[in-house]
């Protein structure tokens, strides 16, 4: 043991979901021995959903995450539909993609408009000035196309699941409702004009988003969903593993989960540490999230997504082990589900009306996946033959980056903690360390 | 005249109370304008809330470790007028149905016996991050609140209305009225001859989803919502909490199950039958009020630790 | 709480119309049975709120009898019926939330029946007995 000087500690952490702090311990010199980022809160619904009614988790496991609710409805519905062995209608597949999409619209331009670009946009403001309520003093016609940007997002969400926030739609088999042609065309008017403010909006932060040295590379692992072409997909595919070098390490249905994914616990934090279960902790840390989607995929899909993602590329070689790109894979990602919700909206089968299978309650296992905004979501459900849930295992977006932000924690203090001297709160310091954690947000 | 301000503290989380504050969408900038947000974590990078004070204080989140019973008091000290924000803050919320199980056997079941965990230690975090408490608590059972805004999350139209009412120093009370009174569905007789599980047969789009034997709280959650659930075809599970004046919502749902059956004795189901035919009883109408209920928790030194479903 | 000297409170609502005569019946018929019993007069077992029982068990009650009307005597018809279904539900709640459902008794009890009442009410207060004193009692609000 190292003699221990002092430790600093920050909490709570800002602009960033759920309660998290971090702590640097400094050795007697002054110099960072190792730092922290703690989740300091756990609810427990690997607990309190176990006795509930399978076809009730999903209006239970929204809960988790009031910024990404839809993915936690969905990825419940998924592991629902594979319990019961029910396979939803083709619609009802449609409108919970759909439902997902608005999810990705919503989430990605808080993250980055609202939470983000603050410090991105506001450079030589104070810390108390930082935030997006000044931006909307200075810049009223800017945050009113965020402020649009994200409305439709929840409007997609809203006219598909029944609420903007906690929806309620998704059940096991299907969903509650259909879309009506007149609510369709409603909705593809909005999405049009998303596209719109999407494409107005890029090209007023894209020079600050290679700013990679802002940030420090972390070598991790990637993990995320797939499509069978092998481009990027938020709702449905298999799940893809790769090392910090690009080598794929695996490709699996997500059945088979718990060959590849592990959770890690320490003393410090309520938050899990997953990793890639061949190589053990800590050496199979691996992140999630649009950096981690965009580092597994081979391609985007649509136009103007593969566009950006083209820009990016010749920039950068991948994989993409700055986690400053993290906001441009993130910004790519909103153009991907805008496409995406466009899509679905001009396919006819959207209005059918065929949207529910019934089902028998039984037992048994049953595992979903999705690509939540901040990463992949893994549902895991057992239930005796009353179809009562007996054993819940939930690996959520935020452990996917819990090591990542551990880690990233740590590099940021060594890198500007020297000899005990903490620099002044300086543009730098403040927007790098956000990143690394807002990757994070609330436990279980 | 200085401007009204506001701070938000957030105790045991999802977030989705602070993004229905920004769901004001284009009435959020006029809103930011009539009153002066101090303190809100998600958005500004403030610690705490300002040492002189605010007008008001909303509170999201229920009580969960001890670290937040210090952040409510502080919150409670600094705010003249204090909100109870959302189900969690009110009621305990769905967080609130880790009541049914004793802290350390949730922390047995998160850290060591979940599937994909890898803790052969059996470590359990305890280092920095805060204890929790022995069972989770709405706000009020540690602090005075001024008023209570429930749902899960309270609808941005109500948010408004809130704020609008304490800018003009009015009162503000959510009228006495169900969900039901606010439903759409067609309700027209108490003829429920069974009850059946939620998805296991087709819904009809036009009529109560009680009286098709489907479980709704809709009868006895106070309503606000615009009965916005079962308008979207799935029933209400009761985030607004109970009706004023009601102690607990499942002992009213009880009530009202006694009574939306059939009436005729020869085509009523049995007693023990309706019991069978609603596996979840405390899970679905202590949904999001189990920690505000009657007993509040389970009392655990007689609960015999069996698997439900598998009933005698 | 476990000393002998310790009693069961009971609480009792008992239907205007039938079971409280009974109670009455047994009491002028000189029919002796265990004083435990606080008896509150409801216009019809269907008139106890299921709120009401839960407070009397929070309020340490240590059991509740409803006692009403048999089916087919309900001077409002269906009042009986109702009842018979929320105690049950009323006693599911009790089990899942660790209160022993023994707590909570109902009995069809006629204004004829001095005798019934009597026996009921010594049954109950055995049983509670061997039960013990409310779970909520050490530490709950009196």
């Amino acid at each position: 043991m190292s003699q221990k000087g002092k430790t600093i500690k920050i909490a709570p952490v800002s602009r960033v979901e759920g309660h998290g702090a971090v702590t640097i311990q400094l050795d007697q010199q002054g110099n960072v021995a190792d730092a922290h980022f703690h989740v300091m809160d756990v609810r427990g619904f690997e607990m309190f959903m176990q006795n509930r009614p399978v076809e009730e988790a999903q209006r239970i496991a929204t809960r988790m995450c009031g910024i990404c609710p839809v993915s936690h409805h969905l990825a419940s519905a998924h592991a629902a539909d594979a319990l019961y062995g029910v396979d939803p209608p083709r619609t009802a597949k449609m409108l919970r993609e759909l439902m997902h999409h608005g999810q990705m619209i919503h989430s990605h331009t808080l993250h980055f408009f609202y939470l983000a670009a603050p410090d991105l946009l506001l450079p030589n403001t104070g810390p108390e000035e930082r935030h997006v309520v000044t931006l909307l003093k200075k810049n009223p016609d800017l945050v009113g196309k965020i402020i649009r940007l994200r409305q439709v997002g929840q409007n997609l969400i809203e006219a598909t699941g029944g609420r903007a926030i906690h929806p309620v739609t998704a059940q096991p088999g299907g969903i509650s409702q259909p879309l009506s042609e007149e609510k369709r065309d409603d909705l593809l008017k909005q999405v049009n004009e998303a596209q719109s403010l999407a494409t107005e909006l890029l090209p007023v932060v894209r020079p600050l988003l290679d700013k990679v040295e802002l940030l420090d590379e972390l070598q991790t692992g990637y993990l995320g969903l797939v499509t069978p072409k092998g481009e990027l997909e938020v709702y449905q595919g298999n799940l893809r593993m790769i090392d910090s070098t690009g080598k794929k390490l695996a490709e699996f249905p997500v059945k088979d989960y718990l060959k590849y994914i592990g959770e890690h616990v320490t003393d410090y934090s309520y938050l899990k540490f997953p990793f890639y279960r061949p190589w053990g902790w800590p050496k199979g840390i691996y992140r999630v999230g649009p950096l981690g989607r965009i580092n597994v995929a081979d391609d985007m899909s649509t136009p103007l997504a593969r566009e950006e993602y083209t820009t990016i590329k010749a920039k950068f070689d991948k994989p993409w082990n700055h986690t400053f790109l993290y906001h441009w894979a993130r910004l790519t990602e909103i153009l991907n589900s805008v496409e995406k919700a466009h899509q679905l909206l001009t396919d006819s089968h959207i209005t059918d009306t065929d949207v529910t299978r019934e089902f028998t309650i039984k037992g048994g296992q049953g595992i979903g996946v999705i690509e939540a905004p901040r990463g992949t979501l893994i549902h895991h459900y057992t239930a005796n033959p009353d179809g009562i849930l007996t054993k819940v295992n939930l690996i959520v977006s935020t452990v996917g980056n819990n090591g990542g932000m551990d880690q990233g924690v740590k590099n940021m203090a060594q890198r500007h903690i020297k000899h005990g001297k903490i620099p002044h709160q300086t543009r730098q310091n403040r927007s790098t360390d956000r990143e690394q954690h807002r990757n994070g947000g609330t436990s279980l | 005249m200085t401007k009204p301000t506001l701070a938000v503290e957030t105790l045991s989380i999802c977030s989705g109370c602070e993004i229905a504050i920004l769901d004001l969408h284009q009435a959020l900038p006029g809103v930011l304008d009539a009153i002066d947000l101090k303190y809100i974590q998600v958005l500004m990078d403030f610690r705490e809330p300002p040492k002189e004070g605010v007008t008001v204080g909303f509170v999201s989140g229920g009580v969960r470790n001890e670290e937040q019973v210090e952040l409510l008091h502080k919150m409670r000290e600094r705010s003249t007028i204090l909100v109870a924000f959302g189900a969690c803050s009110a009621f305990g919320g769905i967080p609130g149905l880790a009541n049914l199980h004793t802290k350390d056997e949730l922390l047995q079941e998160v850290y060591i016996d979940t599937v994909s965990t890898v803790n052969p230690k059996g470590v359990i975090p305890h280092k920095v991050v805060p204890p929790l408490l022995e069972e989770v608590h709405p706000i009020s059972d540690f602090v005075k609140v001024d008023y209570v805004l429930p749902g899960c999350p309270p609808p941005p139209k109500l948010i408004a209305e809130l704020v609008t009412c304490l800018l003009e120093g009015k009162e503000f009370r959510l009228e006495p009225k169900t969900v039901c009174d606010q439903c759409p569905l067609i309700k027209d007789e108490k003829s429920v001859t069974n009850f059946i599980r939620w998805g296991t047969k087709k819904i009809d789009p036009e009529r109560c989803l009680l009286e098709q034997g489907f479980q709704c709280l809709g009868p006895v959650t106070q309503g606000g919502c615009e009965a916005r659930c079962p308008t979207a075809l799935a029933p209400c599970r009761g985030c607004f909490g109970p009706t004023e004046n009601v102690h607990d919502q499942a002992a009213k749902m009880i009530g009202a199950i006694g009574s939306v059956v059939v009436q005729d004795p020869t085509k009523a189901p049995a007693p023990e039958q309706i019991v069978k035919e609603i596996p979840d009883l405390i899970g679905t109408y202590l949904r999001f009020s189990l920690a505000a209920s009657t007993f509040k928790k389970a009392l655990h030194t007689n609960v015999v630790k069996t698997k439900k479903g598998v009933k005698a | 709480m476990t000393n002998k000297s310790w009693e069961p409170k009971i609480v009792c609502f008992a239907c205007r119309w039938c079971s409280y005569a009974g109670a009455d019946m047994a009491g002028t018929s000189r029919i002796q049975y265990p004083p435990n019993a606080r008896v509150i007069r409801v216009n019809c077992s269907g008139r106890v709120d299921p709120n009401f029982i839960l407070r009397a068990l929070k309020l340490n009650a240590d059991g509740v009898l409803i006692a009403g009307c048999h089916f087919g005597d309900c001077h409002y018809v269906s009042g009986n019926y109702q009842t018979s279904r929320r105690v049950a539900l009323l006693k599911e709640y009790l089990k899942e939330i660790g209160i022993e459902p023994e707590r909570l008794r109902l009995e069809w009890i006629s204004a004829a029946e001095g005798q019934k009442f009597a026996e009921t009410m010594k049954a109950f207060v055995n049983e509670i007995k061997l039960l013990g004193p409310n779970p909520l009692a050490n530490g709950g609000p009196e």
